[in-house]
């Protein structure tokens, strides 16, 4: 027997979209093994991002701290994840996000990073010739380098932040095994010791770093913040820009050496430029899948959906309905994918979208310039993350 | 760990789901969904990462609800185990 929701099912890591368009046939909201609903439908996916009043977000911090609660009965520990994630602005709701979301995009003024970036893809760059691996050479420790630029971090810092936020972003999967939490747990321990002791840095040494901007704007309007608040914001606003434009870099780049004619015509015109972006983060959403939780009774495509119900939102799925988009399976830069969900839609819709797609931008032009006859070597390796899709490895060689 | 048989596999689980939810072991029916002994999607962790621990296999969380009692579930392990 096949099951419709088969996420870990043989094939579907490097290819899922045979099974969401089996699911989104039968059902593009469909109430799942689990009995959470996972909804794969373009419309129905949008209509939930939308309705604010009927769902909200947290079901992750909702789901971890009942775990949480649960082991330390066991006299386990795992405490440090509530209080890393305790101010996740994606898992927030009503005032307290409202506020904290403000705050970030506020002190967020300086939008001069190009320079930045293209500093760290020089030193990159400079690293490699012949043969390499585009993640973990590439696609990986730049959006790193660039946020801890952006935050005002040490580069020397960036190795160690990647490590622990790779296991970190674990949190916001779903099915979390014990070991993975503990896993999560020992990440969490390290990033909320780093932040704390950077964050009480920078409130006596202030300098023009957007975590100095931060935290000024945040007395300057009262906001009563802890340190513990003021460290679950920045790690969160950390991870968000660096663990999801990696994989856009990584597949955006495996795509475009796929179809080498939309490749040339990117890099010989701005203009498609934008459209390819727009292609990349449709064609393989970096954000996958994303979770709400059911605030009333209510129906959905006809399903009914209880209060308390958790939902999965597969925006990978979504943005290959083909409903929305004919032959949804076909990479092409000619469709102008605007309307794509890859971003999110309404509160909670991506605030760093413009520093993904300013990185995404440069990143590829500067490695398709440096090295035309960049290839692709062998099969690349895909990550075993499911919320976050993207590749572990892609060799790739520099000779003809 | 050697070879279990099936009905073998059947009473290590009951046991330590007889464990983990403090139920009579004579109450623990292989036959009846998790959630007659108060199984869900929290509970469930501890037990998965007990079982992985005394079988040696590793046990995703979403295979809970695919195998919904102790008997189909014990006959996955098997498949697992033999692959
Ligand atoms: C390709 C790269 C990126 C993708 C695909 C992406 C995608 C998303 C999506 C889908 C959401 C909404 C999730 C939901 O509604 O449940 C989101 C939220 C968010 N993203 Fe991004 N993102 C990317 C890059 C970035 C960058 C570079 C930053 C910069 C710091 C960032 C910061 C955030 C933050 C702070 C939120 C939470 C917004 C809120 O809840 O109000 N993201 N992102």
């Amino acid at each position: 027997m096949t099951k419709l929701w088969d996420p870990y099912g043989t094939g579907n890591r490097p290819n899922p979209y045979p099974m969401y368009d089996r699911l989104r046939e039968v059902a593009p909201v469909y109430r799942s093994q689990s009995g959470d609903i996972v909804v794969t439908g373009y419309q129905e996916v949008k209509t939930v991002l939308l309705d604010h009043e009927t769902y909200r977000v947290g079901n992750r911090y909702e789901w971890i701290e009942r775990q949480v609660r649960y082991l330390e009965n066991r006299e386990e520990d795992l405490t440090a994840i509530m209080a890393a994630m305790n101010s996740f602005l994606v898992q927030m709701n009503g005032h307290s996000h409202k506020t904290t979301r403000a705050l970030i995009v506020d002190a967020w003024d300086n939008k001069q990073v190009n320079h930045i970036i293209k500093n760290n893809i020089d030193d990159l760059l400079s690293e490699v010739d012949g043969e390499f691996d585009l993640i973990q050479d590439f696609a990986a420790p730049l959006p790193v380098m660039t946020m801890a630029n952006i935050m005002g971090m040490p580069l020397k810092d960036y190795q160690f932040l990647k490590n622990q936020t790779s296991n970190l972003i674990f949190s916001l999967d779903m099915y979390t095994s014990f070991k993975t939490l503990v896993r999560i747990n020992e990440a969490a321990q390290a990033l909320i010791g780093y932040f704390n002791d950077y964050i009480t840095y920078r409130i006596k040494n202030p300098s023009d770093d957007l975590t100095s901007k931060i935290i000024a704007l945040a007395n300057q309007r009262d906001l009563g913040l802890t340190n513990d608040t003021l460290i679950s914001i920045c790690i969160f606003l950390f991870m968000a820009g660096e663990e999801t434009t990696i994989n856009l870099i990584g597949t955006g780049a495996h795509n475009l050496m796929l179809n080498r004619d939309q490749l040339e015509k990117i890099l010989n015109s701005d203009q498609t430029f934008d459209d390819a972006i727009d292609e990349a983060l449709r064609f393989e959403s970096p954000v996958h899948l994303a979770g709400r939780i059911a605030n009333s009774d209510s129906t959905l495509a006809g399903i009914e959906v209880k209060k308390s119900d958790t939902l999965t939102l597969c925006i990978g799925a979504a943005n290959r309905d083909p409903r929305q988009y004919p032959s949804p399976h076909l990479f092409d830069i000619g469709r102008k994918a605007k309307n794509h969900i890859a971003f999110g839609a309404g509160l909670h819709f991506c605030l760093g979208s413009w520093l993904a797609r300013i990185q995404w931008k440069i990143a590829i032009k500067e490695l398709f310039n440096r090295f035309q006859n960049l290839d692709i070597q062998s099969e690349p390796e895909w990550n075993p993350m499911l919320s976050i899709r993207g590749l572990k490895s892609l060799h790739v060689t520099t000779n003809q | 760990m050697a070879l279990m048989s099936e009905s073998d596999l059947i009473q290590l689980v009951s046991r330590i789901v007889s464990e983990e939810t403090q139920l009579d072991l004579e109450l623990v029916s292989p036959d009846k969904h998790w959630a007659t002994f108060g199984l869900d999607s929290i509970n469930s962790i501890y037990l998965l990462e007990k079982l992985e621990n005394e079988l040696g296999v590793d046990l995703n969380p979403l295979m809970f609800f695919d195998y919904p009692t102790i008997r189909t579930f014990s006959a996955h392990i098997l498949t697992l185990r033999s692959s």
